[in-house]
């Protein structure tokens, strides 16, 4: 359906400071990313939310630098451009509970700009890809916590974004439907850069290629999820491997 | 406008508030509008003046659904995912403005329309540049929903929609007290009688400024570079220099297509109404001649009656000519009405052109009715006149002290050739305004 329109680096981001006063959400950090799916892990408070905000062109570092798709965020045009290419699925997701599904998604299909003879085939396939095809003439007031969030990720990806931005995607989804979000993860992130922002370790090691973990507002890992089990300390609780190597990198950043 | 500009017009559209805005406008236009629909029934031209009467109810009903309308971005927080799409912010609000625009005209032209059918089956008159006042106060609720938008958008709060509507309904109606601010608000404070109407520099001044304010609180609203607004507002405040620079006075035109009599005459009776009014005359003809003929046998008597619409100047009327408030006995729905919710009938209306004679011709009262009156006896004969013509020995509200006789009951006890000589006499007096001949006039009556 798509062919991938970028070539060099989806997403850049060099010695990226955001404060909020006297509070620093991001210190100094680095990251790069290409076509794949992300994982951004990290305890609450971390700062994956205002990476998150920086990445979809909401909000502006307070020193730093941020090139999405190699175009300039302080140009316009080439802001505009940026925001054609994007798809993002804010942690606390707004949304107008009178639109009917298809309305909700052909709405944003309008604001992200994608060709009018594009948008019918777009929404439908957008619709059905986060399985909501047989709801799609309901009102989003009728939709269950679950359906909301797949309402959400079918407004984020019916532009077939080459940058994908999905903060907590998986709160109030349940197990069956956690699988099925997942394999959508892998299929978008065939030809797309796909980052996943969650505290939950186990949304990581299914459908990520690699992870970053971020801790007080810096980058403490790079790697994939096998790494990151590697790193574990026999000493640290935890369920699977993987927790205790969370666990383990998470006491040597607070340490170091 | 492509396809998907238009889904996403129709969306906002029924699913926002325009649907419950529709509702209250037309129904709101409806109720203010036929609460006075005598002042308008059966004429094009105050139908339209009427419709811009009740704008100071739809304004502030527009103002109130653009607001909120303007604020449900804010209220459903899908300001986050919105600032990160490419389409220009001003294109979003554009379409909620339109959205509430086009459901308030619908409302206008909706109650407009129910008026219609008041005015279109009976009217005599077509009118002269209403279309134009009608066109204005769409462009005056295309504002009232840009003013809603501003608003809501930069004032967050779920109170913003009602006290934004509340504080419109307030600056209209301090805007309607002064002569030269009325003009910048779309609101009249009144119908004319329809023989009046506004020249074309007016409503298209009016035009200008309202469509100026509109573009600028679009602008204001929503564009990336806010400046821009200026240049709207520029026009819109070139445009009202003039509104206000002038006076009230002179601003309405005269009609004289709509003042042209439309006469019968039938036995020597004449029996003249406006134009405008004309749509009556079948009507009043017959209780109007039966007026006339009462004074048959009078030394200069009343032969004609017109329309006091139809003339420039009561005191030019011609000879033996009744001067009568024929609107005064316009019904709800343009009927002639037996009897007006004021209690006017043709007889109280043609006693009150009896006695105006007198207060025509010899201003008793010089221009001041605070002023005690220089005779006396001009008032009273005057009044004798009046209830000779209404011909009840005790009218109602008239009240006489008991073991008293009023001088116009002592008239009416006399043979009736005696009475008819009186009024000749009175006719006379009222042509010299000589003081001494009303009191020899009410010496008779004593
Ligand atoms: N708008 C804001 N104003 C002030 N502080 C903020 C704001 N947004 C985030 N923070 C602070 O920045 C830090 C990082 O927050 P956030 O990015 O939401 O973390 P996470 O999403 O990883 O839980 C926290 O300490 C949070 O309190
Ligand atoms: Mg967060």
């Amino acid at each position: 359906m798509s062919t991938p329109t970028v070539i060099g680096t989806h997403v850049e981001v060099r010695d990226l400071v955001v404060r909020f006063g006297k509070r620093t959400a991001l210190d100094g950090l680095d990251l790069t990313l290409d076509t794949g799916v992300h994982g951004l892990l990290g305890p609450n408070g971390a700062g994956k939310t205002t990476l998150m905000r920086l990445l979809a062109t909401v909000a502006k570092p307070t020193s730093g630098t941020v090139s999405l798709l190699d175009h300039d965020l302080r140009d316009h045009r080439q802001l505009r451009r940026v925001r054609r290419r994007l798809g993002y699925l804010p942690q606390h997701f707004g949304y107008y509970p009178r639109f009917t599904v298809r309305e909700f998604v052909e709405y944003f299909a309008w604001l992200k700009e994608v060709p009018a003879d594009r948008v019918p085939t777009a929404v439908d396939r957008a619709i059905e890809r986060v399985g909501l095809l047989d709801r799609a003439d309901d009102k989003l007031k009728k939709l269950s916590g679950g359906m909301l969030r797949r309402a959400g990720i079918a407004q984020a990806i019916v532009n077939d974004p080459d940058i994908l931005l999905f903060d907590e995607p998986t709160a109030g989804l349940d197990p069956e439907q956690r699988v099925e979000f997942r394999e959508l993860l892998r299929a978008i992130g065939v030809d797309a850069c796909v980052l996943v922002a969650t505290h939950l370790v186990e949304d990581v090691t299914a459908a990520c290629t690699d992870v970053t973990l971020v801790n007080g507002g810096r980058s403490v890992f790079r790697g994939t999820p096998e790494e990151l089990a590697a790193a574990a300390d026999d000493s640290v609780g935890g369920d699977s491997p993987i927790e205790r190597g969370y666990t383990t990198v998470l006491r040597a950043a607070r340490q170091g | 406008m492509d396809r998907t500009t238009r889904r996403a017009f129709r969306t906002d559209l029924v699913r926002g508030v325009a649907p419950v805005a529709i509702l209250a406008i037309t129904g709101a236009g409806i109720a203010t509008l036929f609460n006075d629909s005598e002042r308008w029934a059966g004429r094009w031209g105050p139908l339209m003046e009427y419709a811009r009467v009740i704008m100071i109810v739809l304004v502030p009903l527009a103002v109130a659904a653009a607001a909120w309308q303007a604020g449900r971005d804010r209220r459903r927080r899908t300001d986050e995912l919105l600032g990160t799409t490419p389409r220009p912010s001003w294109q979003h609000v554009a379409l909620g403005w339109a959205g509430v625009t086009l459901a308030a005209v619908l409302g206008l032209v909706l109650a407009w329309l129910a008026g219609v059918a008041l005015v279109a089956p009976i009217a005599t008159y077509s009118g002269r540049g209403w279309w134009w006042g009608l066109a204005v106060g769409a462009l005056a609720l295309a504002a009232a929903s840009a003013l809603g938008t501003a608003v809501g958008r930069l004032v967050p709060g779920r109170l913003v929609a009602p006290l934004a509507g509340i504080g419109a309904y307030v600056l209209l109606g301090i805007g309607t007290y002064s002569d030269r601010l009325t003009w910048l608000t779309p609101s009249f404070s009144g119908a004319t009688d329809g023989t009046r109407y506004l020249p074309g520099w007016v409503h298209v001044s009016q035009a200008l400024w309202l469509a100026g304010l509109a573009a600028a609180l679009v602008l204001l609203a929503a564009a990336r570079h806010r400046w821009l607004a200026a240049i709207p507002a520029l026009v819109a405040v070139t445009a009202a220099v003039p509104l206000v620079a002038t006076d009230d006075e002179g601003r309405w035109r005269v009609d004289h297509t709509a003042m042209a009599p439309v006469c019968t005459d039938e036995g020597g009776l004449e029996v003249c109404l406006a134009r405008v009014n004309a749509f009556l005359l079948d009507a009043a003809e017959e209780p109007v001649r039966e007026q006339l003929a009462r004074w048959d046998g009078v030394d200069g008597g009343f032969v004609r009656a017109v329309d006091r619409v139809s003339i420039d100047d009561a005191a030019l009327a011609p000879e033996r000519t009744a001067v009568l408030e024929v609107a005064h006995l316009m019904s709800w729905n343009g009927e002639w009405s037996e009897e007006s919710e004021h209690g006017e009938r043709i007889e109280t209306v043609f006693a009150q052109a009896a006695a105006d004679l007198v207060y025509r011709n010899c201003r008793p009262y010089a221009g001041d009715v605070t002023a005690e009156p220089a005779h006396t006896s001009m008032i009273w004969a005057a009044e004798a006149a009046h209830y000779w013509t209404i011909g009840e020995t005790t009218p109602l509200g008239v009240v006489v002290e008991d073991g008293e006789t009023a001088p116009f009951q002592v008239l009416l006890s006399r043979p009736e050739a005696e009475q008819k000589d009186w009024l000749g006499r009175y006719l006379a007096a009222a042509h010299t305004c000589e003081p001494a001949a009303f009191d020899a006039l009410m010496e008779e009556l004593r």
